[in-house]
């Protein structure tokens, strides 16, 4: 064992003698293995994040087009609608036995870029997230009055909203819209905890509020000479005649699929329903060939660096000869010589490792909220979990392999060369 | 009206023939939707409701028995006969992972056809095919010259099996996978896709003979 601790010392003080070298190594080991990492976990984060945001809903029913883009509007404000549907259709689906539950919802319109969302009081009940939560308020409660409004969390702090402000929506989905809806302000009654969904990105208000900022409107403008003050519009029938989507949950999982295919079968109206979970799982069997497109590359990548390596080692043999033939001098043998390099290269892959792990902690903590904010993926900030210690594993074993080549080299150059080597 | 057409090559006259006679056909107040029916592809849902586990199979008739049309020798009466038997008595067709313990209460399957022998349902079948978003993927397969050949015996339509299972499990909380055994049994199913509702999951997989088991992540 003496031996061994002695090439141990030997590889590292043989390193810090070519310090640049071997740090320019480490940073492409690091980098290669930071971006690996980075690819696998805003992969599992995404789906993790996507998962989380709807539970126990069974369906989500919608204007008949594609599934994906039904779940992607209606549950992560990704798009938008091809069509509305009706509000005799939503009456009738909902009031068939097997429904326990049902959630309207009304979107189209922003307030300073973020989604406004038109619902009911139901959302505040029966909306599920990670799995069993509901949504709480940290103020305030939920909306009551046709113009009251219910913020997500991200709304009022990034605009800095408390109970009781007046909110003007704006028409359409921009973030600078020259259409508002400056005649009907609506009031914060509520502010929603953080979630880590979409739903802090919203404002919500009733279906009526929505259907009432649009009673003097026509064709996405404002009728001329034709305006309804908010009190008038209050004594109006403020009933929707259609809304962009609902959620259902149903009394028994079972009825799903009967439902289901009633629902995309209906005859009355093209609607299209959905199962959340399978339709996102659809969703990613899509892009699974992207997925695995990042992480081939990454791969790559790592593999390039690995060769980096190599050639660095290889480069320095031949100046290292001398080096060598003074170690076998004193009683090193060839296997030693050997060992010296393959520890050499474990070394510097154990650093890349360590040091690519500490890149992806920092860029995540730096990213996380971007990625937040535009795509609406929560990354959290983690220490190394199981696959992240294997991708280490793997590297450093990979890296002494790739080492033997060198090794080998510089092995039967101990073996041959002796003390009278002529560099 | 192209959909039924989409490769050039295939463009037969057949094809032609019905674009044309779809344009005068659409008539008023008729619906005309019809589910997806792919060849080599078998749809399955389940359910887990309490300790109950419900599964619906859906298969064109294809996948299970190798034709479509209505059984017309007695060799046929009795491969379809052969099927139902099979598909409810073999127990390899859905297996729960043993921790759960499922035990198999009741299973049921039906062959059904659409084109339930009429006379003018040749006119019929062209309607459906006309309709089908699907055969755009159909003229990709061979199976399309299937097609072009029981509409001349003008004997077509799709038929399907149909099949409900009901599982009882001791231990539905260990539910973690489900093998489905219908590659084995009938070599020409070449994709399963199933869906999942369990009570805090939902899910979907395309399963095939390499990978015929179900994983239900929780």
């Amino acid at each position: 064992m003496g031996s061994l601790s002695i090439i141990g010392s030997l590889a590292h003080k043989s390193l810090r003698n070519r310090a640049s070298t071997a740090l320019l190594t480490v940073l492409s080991i690091a980098i290669s293995i930071a971006l690996l990492i980075g690819v696998e976990r805003i992969r599992t984060e995404a789906r993790s994040s996507f998962a989380s945001t709807i539970s126990g809903t069974d369906l989500i029913v919608g204007a008949r087009g594609g599934d994906i883009n039904l779940l992607l509007y209606s549950v992560f404000r990704i798009g938008n609608a091809t069509n509305n549907i009706s509000w005799e259709s939503y009456q009738d689906i909902t009031s068939r036995p097997v429904v326990e539950w049902a959630i309207p919802i009304s979107l189209g319109d922003s307030h300073r870029g973020f989604r406004v969302m038109g619902t009911n009081q139901d959302y505040f009940r029966f909306y599920k997230y990670s799995r069993t939560r509901t949504l709480e308020f940290i103020a305030g409660e939920p909306f009551d009055g046709v113009f009251d409004a219910v913020l997500g969390a991200d709304v009022a702090a990034e605009l800095d909203y408390a109970i009781g402000d007046k909110i003007v929506i704006a028409h359409g989905a921009g973030s600078t819209s020259f259409v508002e809806h400056d005649d009907k302000p609506f009031i914060v009654t509520g502010i929603l905890k953080k979630t880590g969904t979409p739903v802090d990105r919203t404002v919500h208000v009733t279906l009526e509020g929505i259907e009432a900022i649009h009673i003097d409107w026509q064709s996405g403008m404002r009728l001329p000479g034709q305006s309804v003050s908010a009190q008038q519009a209050l004594q109006m029938e403020l009933q929707p005649e259609a809304i962009t989507a609902f959620l259902l949950g149903l009394k028994s999982r079972v009825a799903a699929f009967g439902l289901l295919r009633d629902i995309n079968e209906y005859k009355e109206e093209p609607l299209l329903a959905i199962i959340p979970g399978v339709t996102l799982q659809q969703l990613w069997e899509l892009i699974r060939v992207v997925e695995i497109t990042l992480l081939a590359v990454s791969i790559c990548v790592v593999i390039a660096g690995l060769i980096g390596m190599l050639s660095a080692i290889l480069t320095s043999l031949n100046e290292r000869r001398r080096e060598m033939a003074i170690l076998r001098a004193i009683g090193a043998r060839p296997w030693h010589v050997l060992l010296l390099l393959v520890t050499e290269s474990a070394l510097l892959a154990a650093a890349g490792a360590l040091a690519g792990m500490a890149l992806i902690i920092g860029l995540t903590a730096v990213a996380a909220p971007m990625l937040e904010q535009r795509f609406g993926i929560f990354v959290e900030v983690q220490w190394p979990g199981a696959f992240e210690w294997l991708i280490a594993l793997v590297v450093v074993a990979a890296a002494i392999v790739v080492s033997l080549w060198p090794a080998w080299r510089a092995y039967r150059n101990a073996l041959a060369d002796g003390l009278t080597i002529r560099v | 009206m192209n959909v039924y057409c989409c490769s050039k090559s295939r463009c037969g006259p057949l094809a032609a023939a019905t674009a044309v006679f779809v344009t005068f056909s659409v008539s008023a107040g008729e619906q005309r939707q019809l589910d997806a029916h792919e060849h080599g592809v078998a749809t399955v849902n389940m359910a887990l409701e309490d300790d109950t586990l419900f599964v619906e199979l859906e298969t064109p008739a294809m996948n299970i028995v190798g034709f479509e049309h209505p059984p017309r020798t007695a060799e046929q009466q009795q491969a379809i006969a052969a099927a139902i038997q099979t598909l409810e008595t073999d127990p390899s067709m859905f297996v729960p992972n043993a921790a759960a313990q499922c035990t198999l209460l009741a299973a049921d399957a039906q062959h059904s056809s659409d084109a339930a022998g009429t006379d003018d349902h040749a006119d019929g079948d062209h309607d459906e095919h006309a309709d089908q978003d699907e055969h755009e993927e159909h003229a990709d397969h061979d199976e399309h010259e299937e097609h072009a050949e029981h509409d001349d015996n003008d004997a077509g339509g799709h038929a399907e099996f149909v099949g409900q299972y009901r599982f009882s499990c001791r231990q539905p909380a260990q539910l973690t996978s489900i093998r489905v055994g219908l590659f084995t049994a009938f070599a020409l199913t070449e994709e399963v896709e199933v869906s999942f509702l369990g009570p805090d999951v939902q899910t979907f997989m395309e399963l095939d003979a390499g990978q015929p088991v179900l994983r239900v992540d929780r």
